[in-house]
């Protein structure tokens, strides 16, 4: 990939991100969080993490939205107008996270590098690479090309196994809290007339 | 989730635009093998295909594409396909979510066997990412008028 079109992907990614945080209009902001997952998912794409870059445009740009926009729906569609004070300080402190952000990442190594410890088939201690033995035998223990599948749902089957019960949980712990109109037909008539005639006296 | 008014292009493209997104999807998942992606990106795909109709035509109408209780049972099934393929595995002699014990019961290789194993556990995590997607949308608009 070209490097001067991942600059573009980044210079849009910043503008998308400014936007949502400071626009008023609270839909709005969530359209440009979606252009900010739709121009990750791109970039992540032309990094070459082609499924990275997939599960990021269908959730990021796909469902995330769909779900702001229930919330907004439920609450409200401004955020509260107060004026923020243009503080030094935090300024100050934003610059110098981002100096030492930079700082530290002068020190990793570029991407692609093959002469880099993580891309070679040796780590300096002399034994080989995790990545390098998933690459050399992922076709051959499974039969699957597409060697990401591979190493998710195969060599690493746990994790995925587990971070589908994290989403089971997630949709649990909505149904749990949220779903309150299910249970009211079993209180008897009678008993709710008596409780307003109750709080009415 | 409808407002005052329903504009019918929307509400139309949205209704024939839902089954593509699923056939796409469906292939997403089927195909993780060879390309990229996987039950988890498939199932999200479902999920927006579905939460589309909801969104332009109203929850009352989507009732006839997928009713409300359906996606916390689809969503537990999916988990449950997810942990019977590693019990499986475990009750035919080996370790929990070792493939390659299913080349006793399916009449493949033991390589093969890997490959299947992946497949039935991809559409594990697709049914229980479309179902608990769903789940949580209705959840949050549970009891909602004019949702």
């Amino acid at each position: 990939m070209h490097p001067e079109v991942e600059v573009i992907f980044f210079i849009f990614l910043i503008i998308a991100a400014l936007i949502s945080l400071n626009v008023k209009n609270l839909l709005v902001a969530v359209v440009t969080l979606t252009v900010f997952s739709f121009v990750s998912a791109l970039l992540y794409v032309a990094m070459g993490a082609v499924d990275v870059g997939f599960t990021e445009a269908v959730v990021g740009a796909g469902v995330t939205g769909v779900f702001f926009v229930v919330l907004i729906f439920k609450t409200g569609r401004k955020s509260a107008e107060k004026k923020p004070r243009f503080q030094t300080g935090n300024y100050v402190v934003l610059v110098i996270f981002c100096g030492l952000l930079i700082f530290g990442s002068l020190s990793l190594p570029n991407r692609g590098d093959l002469q880099s410890n993580l891309n070679r088939e040796t780590s300096p201690a002399g034994t080989s690479n995790a990545g390098v033995h998933y690459i050399k035998h992922a076709y051959k223990d499974a039969h699957t090309p597409n060697m990401v599948t591979v190493t998710l749902a195969d060599y690493r089957g746990y994790d995925t196994l587990w971070e589908t019960a994290v989403i089971f949980t997630a949709a649990l712990v909505c149904f749990l809290l949220l779903r309150r109109t299910r249970l009211q037909p079993m209180m008897d008539p009678a008993d709710k007339k008596e409780e307003s005639a109750a709080g009415a006296a | 989730m409808t407002t005052d008014f329903e504009n019918p292009i929307v509400s139309l493209v949205s209704r024939v635009l839902s089954p593509f997104i699923m056939l796409f999807a469906l292939y997403v998942i089927f195909h993780g093998h060879y390309s990229p992606g996987g039950g988890f990106q498939g199932g999200t795909m479902l999920a927006a295909a579905i939460l589309l109709v909801r969104l332009s035509s109203g929850s009352e109408v989507a009732q006839l594409q997928l009713k409300r209780g359906v996606g916390t049972i689809l969503g537990s099934f999916g988990v449950l396909i997810y942990f019977g393929t590693g019990f499986l595995c475990l009750l035919l002699g080996g370790k929990f979510l070792d493939y390659e014990l299913l080349a006793r019961i399916l009449p493949v290789s033991k390589v093969m066997a890997h490959n299947w194993g992946i497949l039935f556990v991809e559409i594990g995590v697709g049914i229980a990412v479309m179902g608990l997607l769903v789940a949580i949308y209705d959840d949050l608009l549970e009891g909602d008028p004019d949702a």
